[in-house]
């Protein structure tokens, strides 16, 4: 499959699964504990198809990132004294555009992932359905970390294919600890539904910030 | 079918094989822990999700060395 083709598809997917659980939200539908399940494993499985796409856009730059701080890394290394030395005029500015458009989109990724883990919280009222959550991203993570090692004893995926499946497993799995965080100790009762809702918002508005200076220095 | 594609149709069937049963192994103690945690009337715990986030961490260690 053609990485780039398959990592807009992906998307397509990763978009799909979220419209519908935020249509959920909206609508306040009361689904089953079946339904809550599916939708939990689809959750599960965008938060590696998301960082999935993450690693393709930076492969697509020829960087292969060793963590998630990696991508603030990068851009702080890609300086426009790099790209003078790289390119002359015209090209300058159009290799500048297009880093700046790969660093954007994969920003703007990161930050729609912490979001989406946020409205999922927020989208699941119920307290166990919050750890149901987590519990089956953690599930898939070591399901897909084991098809990963198998498929390379196997011979079927390359050491460097398993190295790029594997950074967006643990990716994957570093998002399921900080959504972990956001667990509320008590969603019983009022306070505790506001003292979450806090939480949650505390920490959209800190990774905003972190991101503000990043974007702003892509752009410019 | 050439030697080649034999092969290769042999070790796709290896990992479905290893996919069914690592995550038929997982998700069934993903059931059972959900099963305990509503047996005595509470939600899965801090604890509990730690120990998951250690066992997927430990999978993925594992899969480096693969």
């Amino acid at each position: 499959m053609n990485p780039v083709a398959g990592g807009v598809n992906q998307m397509r997917l990763a978009n799909i699964i979220g419209i519908v659980v935020l249509l959920l939200a909206m609508f306040g539908i009361d689904v089953s504990d079946e339904q809550r399940q599916v939708i939990s494993a689809g959750l599960g499985a965008l938060g590696l198809i998301i960082n999935q796409v993450i690693t393709e856009i930076n492969s697509r730059k020829g960087t292969m990132l060793s963590d998630n701080q990696a991508v603030k890394a990068d851009v702080t290394t890609i300086t426009p004294q790099v790209v003078q030395v790289s390119g002359g005029g015209t090209d300058a500015a159009v290799t500048k555009l297009q880093g700046g458009f790969a660093r954007v989109s994969a920003l703007w990724l990161i930050a729609g992932c912490v979001f989406l883990l946020a409205a999922t919280a927020c989208t699941f009222t119920k307290p166990e359905s919050v750890q149901d959550t987590i519990a089956t991203g953690y599930t898939l993570v070591k399901t897909a970390a084991q098809l990963t090692g198998s498929a390379k004893l196997n011979g079927a995926i390359s050491a460097a294919q398993r190295d790029q499946y594997l950074y967006a497993i643990q990716n994957a799995k570093d998002s399921l600890d900080a959504a972990s965080q956001l667990v509320p100790v008590d969603l019983s009762s009022a306070e505790g539904k506001a003292n979450a809702a806090t939480t949650i918002l505390n920490t959209i508005i800190t990774e905003l910030k972190k991101l503000q200076p990043t974007v702003q220095g892509a752009l410019t | 079918m050439n030697p080649a594609q034999i092969l290769q149709l042999l070790q796709l069937a290896n990992i479905a094989l290893s996919v069914v049963e690592s995550a038929g192994v997982n998700f069934k103690k993903l059931a059972d822990l959900r099963a305990k945690a509503k047996a005595e009337g509470r939600e899965i715990s801090a604890e509990e999700l730690q120990q998951l986030s250690a066992d997927a961490q430990s999978a993925i260690d594992a899969a480096k060395g693969a």
